[in-house]
This record gives structure tokens, C-alpha cells and sequence, in this order.
């Protein structure tokens, strides 16, 4: 749940580095995401993702910026690369440049014929409506109100893209804990653009968002609702 | 003769062709926009001479004037009546009581009704009669100084050690300072001796403690700095705001030193300052044996209103000396100093005031950023130019915020004069008078507030200069750390946990790293290429974590802060530079060893730093 919840914050900072263009949130984004990678080192794949955002995310005002926002993202995370590959060759086990936790490229599964993400997709597929609702209804919200052109827009799809790394990389097939992600996720950008969003369109977030949370604590504990149970 | 004294004053300088028709009209303007007397407008806008203005204004008054026979009235001069008053309230109000004479006083003024000058006369030798006589402000000033000249010069030197010996540097080490060191010497020896290990163990615990502070401390003034980026003190509709009939005198302390090649420069940079030119007082401090830049200086015009100081021969020759003997011909409510090589933003000064104005009257003080304008020269001023980027832009906003002690820079610090003066000035003996100060105003329950402009100035681009400065600095630094850690105790009481933390990792922690890392880089180097091994019997678990941290987190943070200084002020095309911060602080290493042998041998010798060497010139990107 740490994890979840750094990743969420650390994409929160670096979205609203993107929007409010303060260097400290994109500071505090970048060091998170680096301390985030020392607890789940397949971060690392997603770098590629952050840095093209980082990299195009400049207007005509602040081209020269390109490379320094860039150096500035990704140093922090490549420093903690280089210091675990270093920690790890210090206490005998090899100077592994990108230190993946667990040796995770050996418990990788190889294809085996079964599409592991279309498992996934029925595994879920009646819940997932339910599991991503506030996710989605920001998802809508943004892409409404902001089109494809503003950069925070794909920070926004990264759980996503994490899924993916850890699915393909990790065999993961995430629990509902993993899903708490997306309405962590829902929940910064709401607060990102609180001011933005109206009145009614509140109103709606919130009852989304008890709802989404409701049923995702069902599912993550559902001892807690044995009350609810034992009185129906 | 007559028709002049019925005439009025802008027309008999007209009539003179003292001045044309114009300059009259500009100086009404001004009058009617930032008030003030016509004189002093036209003498400060260097439409007139101030001695031509005066012997106009004498003939019109049909008063005797001063200037035109200086040498004879010099010759009148009643020392004993003098020194009924102060120096500083001669200086400040500008008049010199010269001598009685068939029972007239005669009093040389600078203009003929001043209440207060009559009511501090009146305070001083009762009622009398008096005849006032007319002399420019230069005059007034040399005969005071004159007469004060050798009192100045020793009091410069010695009023603050005689009012608090404790906060000067005078003496580095006080007796139980040096009993602290000689037994921790003692112990180290004997400890190195018998226990060995034991020995070596506790150094590496103590050194790799204070190096993690210092890196946590600074990482944390960073993130707490960068918050503040985009904040302004003040604004620019505050300062458009502002009625410069409101704006009181501000002065302007100008020590130089050997610089005739930049004194032209700095001249026409502090005739660029956007403040009422009859407001501002400027003062240039010559040591009066530097008769280059002395001449060079008279070789440029500036208006009659600033002054020429000259600082009579004295040891120690430092710049806190010259400033604290400047100041008291001071006459403003506030107070700046620029060194020879500044270019102040223009509006700094009303930014200052306005700063002043907003704040509690705890803010005595507000310290602008300073940055180079010749970041691009060579590599060396490019790390120069990241290193002040972070200090000034996060380090210091940083400290600000959290309230804690903050070392003044060198220039651009802007105090309120009374307390300035209620602090005692500067300690002449300390060659970071500057950022002594700083602490001892938070000793003594003051503030020292960020100011949102810039001074840029020339980065050193020699290697040798470079080291001279930097030396120069660390050595203050470690003269600041003795001097405030004589009494920890009270000290602690003063400024508080946080306060007396700040003074050990920032100011002494930041030297005594610098002193240790090479010893700790030949090791680490020396182990990993297996000449060392024996370490590993020293280093437990702990200890090598934490030396881990040290090392990959403390360079990780030398090089990230780094490469967040270049986003403030846009250098973005040095991010790529910060990688080479590690090599930086090696040189910072060196300057730390220079510091602290000269420390022991040489306390108050000031290194110069010597300006002029580049060509580049403030640009529209600054």
C-alpha cells in the first residue's frame, strides 16, 4: 500500500510541476519517484514514458527548459539505480547496473500460450467498471476539459502503464489492493483541479468516489462489512 | 546685485548660465513628483556644480561663503568647541561650529534655516547669537573629518571590540577554546596511542555524523527553499506604488580597494539606481594610500551629492574597517553596501524600502540575491554560477522560512541604519564581517529578511583568484563559528536549538567537511583499489551504511541541488555542468586548507579579490 500510495503522490508533484511549472514539485516528484523505484525497481521501464513527457512538454516560453526538466526527472531516479548496482557489488553480489529487486528477470515467465492479460481482462471484467469508476469518470473529466495536448494528461495514464511493465515483466495479476492505485490516482487529480471543476461535477466525484471506495474496501476487507452482513 | 536677491533662486542661475532652461523645468518636475529643494535636486542630477550652486545661493543670501576660501577658515577652527559635539551629529546634520567670535558663533551650514540644526546648537552651548556661513557638503564633511580623523580611525578599528570583546573575532581563540583544543588534541594522541581502534572508530563516527547533517540540513533548506521560488516580496505594483516623496535618504557604502579598472563602471552602474538621485547618498571608501583608483575615480564625473571617503592607513586593512569608518558620515535612515564589481537591479533600492516598510520591526536587515553576469566565460564560472544560483535563490530563502540565522553575503545588504548601529557595525577583524553579522542580529532577537532583486556581479574566472576568495571566506566562516561558539550555552539561549544548529552544520560543519573530504576520498579510493583493506576492520555495519549514504546520497545532492538552481533564472544551459559539482567541491577542499592554515597564521589578512578581469557585461538576459 506504501508503494501504491508513493506512486500516486509522485505523479501527483510531477502533474502539478507540469501545471504549475514550480520546480519544487517537480524536485519532490522526481525524488519520490526515485525512492519509489528502490521499492519497485520496474519503475524503471516506465523512465522512457516520464522522460518523452519531459521532454515534449515545452512550449515556445521554455523550449530551453527541455533538457534541464529532463535532467532534473531522471537524475534522481538514475542516481538510486547506479547506488543500488553499487550497494549490491559492495556486499558481494555482483555491480548490476539496473538493480532489479528479487532478480526479477529470472522469475520472469516466458509466453506460454495463455494471454495472461485477456485472463486478467475476464478475471475483472465485471468488476472493473466499478474498481476504476472515479479513475475514469477524472479520466473523462480531463480529457474533456483539457484535450490531449496538456502533458499531465499521460502522467495520469501511468498506472496503466505500470500494470502493464509488472504484468509482462512480473507475471502480476494485481488484487484489489493494486486498484486502489487508480482511485488514489483519481483522487490527486481531483485535487489538482479542484478549483476548475464545478459545483455539480463535484457533487458527482463524490458520490463516484464513495461508491469506488466503498466497494474496493469490500474487496480488500471484507471482514469489514461482516456487520453489514450479519445484519441483512 | 540687488535685482538677484529679489529674483528667485532658478532664475539667477539661469541668469548666471549656470544651468539652461531645461535642466530648470526637469528639476521643477522632479520637485513636484519626489519633493526636496531645488539645490539639491540640480547639484544630485549634476546639472550644477555644488560649489557654483552654493556661492550663488551665498550671494543671493548675502552670507559669507566657505568653500571659495576653504585653507583660511580652516585656520579658525576652535577644536575645543568642535568636540562639544558629536561627530556623528556634525556628520548626519551637516553643520561645523567653526568659532566665537566678538560673541557670534560662527556656525558653517549648509543651508541658512535648519530648526534642528538651531536646536541642537542650542542644546549644546545655550543661547547665543549666531552667524551662519555657507559651504558645500564636502566641506562641511572634511572639516568634521578633519578634526575626528584619528578618533574615527580607532574607533573603526576598536568600538566594537571595546563594547563587546566577545562577538569580536579580535581574539580568534578565547583561553577556554584553546584549553577545549589542546585537550582534544591531548585525548586524540593519546588515544591514537593506546587505543588505536577505539580511536579510529569514534573519528569515523564523528566525521561521517557531522557530514550527513550537513548534507540532510542543506537538502532540507533546499526543498523548503524551492517552495519560494516564484514568491515576491515585493511586487512590481508595490513598488510603482511607491510616492518617492515617502522615500527617506538611503545610503549607499561603496568600499574599494585597487580597482581603477572597474570604478568607471560601478560609477555609472550606481548612476543607474532608480531611487530619488537627492535621496541618495552614496559614499565610496578609498584606502587613502590607493591613489590609482583614487584618481581614477576623480577622473569620472559624479554628482556633488555623493561623497569621497578616504580611510586613513591602519591595520587590519579589511573591508568591515573601511565600512564601519564610512558609516559614520552616513546620513540615511537606511544603509546598503556594494562592492567595486556590482551591478545592483535598478529598483533595488525602492524594493528595499517598500521591504522595510512591510515587515515587523524585528526585520532589521534584507539581503538581495547575487548572481554573476559572466557565468559563460569559462567552466570555472559556470559552477561559481550554479554554486550562488542555489545558495541565493534556495539555500537562503530556505533559511528565511524556517526562521532560522542567516549569514549576510558580502554585498547587497540593505539595514536599517539604528540598529545597524545598535549592533555595533561591523567586526573589522572579521573577514566575513558580513556574515557575522547576520548571526549576531539573530543573537540579538533581530531578523534578517530575502529581498526579490538581484546584484549581479563579476565570478572569479582564475583558478589562483578563485582560491584567494574562497580561502578568504571559509576563513570567516571559521572566525564566525569561534567567535558565536564562546558561550554555547548562552547562545543556545539567544537564538534557540535550531538557531545554534544552524551555526555548527551550516557555517563550521560546511568548512570542517570541506576540510575532511579529501582525507576520506583517498581512503575510499585507496580501499577500492585495494591498498586499504585494513578499513573494513574500523567500519562496522552501521558505519558503513552510513559512510553509503555519505557518499552516494551526499554527491547525489551536490549535484541534484545543483541542477535545480538553474531553473529560478533560467540557466539552462548549464544543467549538464552540475555532474562536475563533485570536482567543484574538491576545489572548495582546497580554498578550506588554504582557510585554516592562514587562520592560525595569518587571521585578518584579507585576501583580494581582484575584479576587471572580464569582458562580459550585464545583459538583457540577466
Amino acid at each position: 500500500m506504501i508503494r501504491i500510495l508513493l506512486f500516486s503522490l509522485s505523479s501527483y508533484y510531477l502533474a502539478k510541476y507540469l501545471k504549475d511549472r514550480v520546480v519544487s514539485y517537480l524536485f519532490i516528484g522526481s525524488l519520490i519517484t526515485a525512492f519509489f523505484y528502490m521499492l519497485e525497481p520496474v519503475i524503471i521501464f516506465l523512465l522512457p514514458f516520464y522522460a518523452s513527457i519531459f521532454y515534449v512538454s515545452c512550449n515556445e516560453y521554455c523550449s530551453k527548459k527541455r533538457l534541464s526538466q529532463l535532467f532534473v526527472f531522471t537524475f534522481p531516479t538514475a542516481a538510486a539505480a547506479l547506488s543500488l548496482s553499487y550497494i549490491s557489488w559492495i556486499y558481494g553480489r555482483g555491480f548490476r547496473f539496473i538493480y532489479l529487486k528479487g532478480n526479477l528477470f529470472g522469475t520472469a515467465v516466458e509466453y506460454s500460450g495463455v494471454d495472461l492479460r485477456f485472463n486478467f481482462l475476464t478475471d475483472f471484467s465485471v468488476d472493473m467498471l466499478l474498481y476504476l469508476l472515479i479513475y475514469i469518470f477524472m479520466l473523462i473529466w480531463i480529457i474533456y476539459k483539457k484535450g490531449f495536448a496538456e502533458p499531465f494528461i499521460y502522467i495520469y495514464l501511468m498506472p496503466i502503464f505500470l500494470y502493464e511493465v509488472k504484468h509482462m515483466l512480473e507475471n502480476y495479476n494485481p488484487g484489489p489492493i493494486f486498484f486502489s492505485l487508480y482511485v488514489f490516482f483519481g483522487l490527486f487529480y481531483f485535487w489538482l483541479f479542484k478549483n476548475e471543476i464545478n459545483k455539480f461535477t463535484k457533487f458527482v466525484f463524490y458520490f463516484l468516489l464513495f461508491f469506488n471506495f466503498s466497494y474496493l474496501i469490500y474487496n480488500i476487507y471484507p471482514s469489514l462489512f461482516f456487520i453489514i452482513d450479519y445484519i441483512s | 546685485m540687488e535685482r538677484d536677491k529679489e529674483k528667485r533662486l532658478g532664475e539667477v542661475l539661469l541668469d548666471e548660465q549656470l544651468i539652461t532652461k531645461q535642466e530648470l523645468q526637469k528639476a521643477l518636475a522632479i520637485q513636484t513628483d519626489s519633493g526636496g529643494k531645488l539645490g539639491e535636486i540640480l547639484i544630485s542630477e549634476e546639472f550644477i556644480r555644488a560649489i557654483d550652486f552654493y556661492r550663488v545661493l551665498s550671494e543671493k543670501l548675502e552670507m559669507e561663503f566657505v568653500s571659495d576660501n576653504f585653507d583660511c577658515y580652516k585656520e579658525m577652527v576652535d577644536e575645543e568647541l568642535v568636540r562639544r559635539f558629536e561627530k556623528e551629529t556634525l556628520m548626519q546634520n551637516l553643520f561645523f561650529p567653526l568659532t566665537v567670535n566678538d560673541n557670534n558663533l560662527i556656525v558653517i551650514v549648509l543651508r541658512q534655516e535648519d530648526e534642528k540644526v538651531d536646536k541642537l546648537i542650542e542644546e549644546k552651548i545655550g543661547f547665543v547669537d549666531l552667524k551662519k556661513i555657507i559651504a558645500t557638503k564636502r566641506d562641511i564633511q572634511n572639516l568634521v573629518e578633519n578634526i575626528f580623523k584619528e578618533e574615527m580611525s580607532r574607533e573603526s578599528v576598536s568600538e566594537m571590540y571595546s563594547r563587546q570583546p566577545e562577538e569580536s573575532a579580535a581574539r580568534v581563540f578565547t583561553l577556554p577554546q584553546i584549553v577545549f583544543f589542546a585537550l582534544f588534541s591531548i585525548f586524540s594522541v593519546f588515544g591514537a596511542l593506546y587505543y588505536p581502534h577505539q580511536t579510529a572508530v569514534s573519528f569515523f563516527y564523528l566525521i561521517n555524523f557531522l557530514f550527513l547533517a550537513s548534507i540532510l540540513f542543506k537538502f532540507l533548506l533546499s526543498i523548503v527553499g524551492s517552495y519560494y521560488e516564484k514568491h515576491e516580496f515585493i511586487s512590481q505594483a508595490e513598488i510603482s506604488d511607491i510616492d518617492e516623496k515617502d522615500l527617506p535618504i538611503y545610503s549607499v557604502l561603496v568600499p574599494v580597494y585597487k580597482e581603477p579598472e572597474v570604478i568607471e563602471k560601478l560609477i555609472n552602474n550606481l548612476k543607474d539606481l532608480d531611487y530619488p538621485k537627492r535621496k541618495l547618498e552614496v559614499l565610496f571608501l578609498f584606502e587613502e594610500d590607493d591613489l590609482e583608483t583614487i584618481n581614477k575615480a576623480k577622473s569620472v564625473q559624479t554628482p556633488d551629492n555623493w561623497s569621497f571617503i578616504y580611510i586613513p592607513d591602519s591595520q587590519p586593512k579589511t573591508k568591515p574597517k573601511a565600512l564601519n569608518y564610512g558609516v559614520k558620515e552616513a546620513r540615511g535612515e537606511y544603509v546598503t553596501i556594494y562592492d567595486a564589481e556590482d551591478k545592483p537591479e535598478s529598483d533595488q533600492l525602492k524594493k528595499a524600502a517598500a521591504a522595510f516598510k512591510k515587515s515587523d520591526d524585528k526585520v532589521i536587515c534584507f539581503q538581495s540575491a547575487l548572481n554573476y553576469f559572466n557565468r559563460n566565460e569559462n567552466l570555472l564560472t559556470k559552477l561559481f554560477t550554479l554554486e550562488y544560483s542555489y545558495w541565493f535563490d534556495y539555500m537562503l530563502p530556505g533559511l528565511n522560512a524556517l526562521k532560522l540565522p542567516i549569514p549576510l553575503g558580502g554585498t547587497s545588504n540593505h539595514f536599517k541604519m539604528d540598529k545597524l548601529r545598535e549592533l555595533g557595525n561591523w567586526d573589522p577583524f572579521n573577514v566575513t564581517e558580513d556574515a557575522d553579522l547576520g548571526i549576531r542580529a539573530n543573537a540579538r532577537g533581530y531578523r534578517v529578511g530575502i529581498l526579490n532583486s538581484t546584484t549581479y556581479e563579476e565570478a572569479n574566472k582564475e583558478f589562483g583568484n578563485w582560491i584567494n576568495q574562497r580561502s578568504r571566506w571559509l576563513k570567516g566562516y571559521l572566525m564566525t563559528f569561534l567567535v558565536h561558539n564562546r558561550h554555547p550555552i548562552k547562545f543556545i539561549k539567544k537564538v534557540g536549538f535550531r538557531g545554534w544548529l544552524t551555526l555548527q552544520v551550516f557555517i563550521g560543519g560546511s568548512v570542517i567537511t570541506q576540510l575532511v573530504a579529501p582525507f576520506f576520498w583517498v581512503l575510499f579510493i585507496g580501499w577500492l583499489l585495494d591498498y586499504f583493506s585494513f578499513l573494513t576492520l574500523f567500519y562496522d555495519s552501521f558505519l558503513i551504511k552510513m559512510s553509503l549514504v555519505n557518499l552516494l546520497f551526499g554527491n547525489f545532492v551536490i549535484i541534484y541541488l545543483a541542477s535545480i538552481a538553474v531553473f529560478k533564472r533560467n540557466y539552462h544551459e548549464l544543467i549538464l555542468y552540475v555532474i562536475l559539482n563533485p570536482f567543484y567541491y574538491f576545489m572548495q577542499s582546497a580554498a578550506a586548507w588554504k582557510a585554516f592554515f592562514q587562520l592560525f597564521s595569518n587571521p585578518f589578512y584579507w585576501e583580494k579579490t581582484q575584479h576587471g578581469l572580464t569582458s562580459s557585461e550585464v545583459t538583457e538576459d540577466d
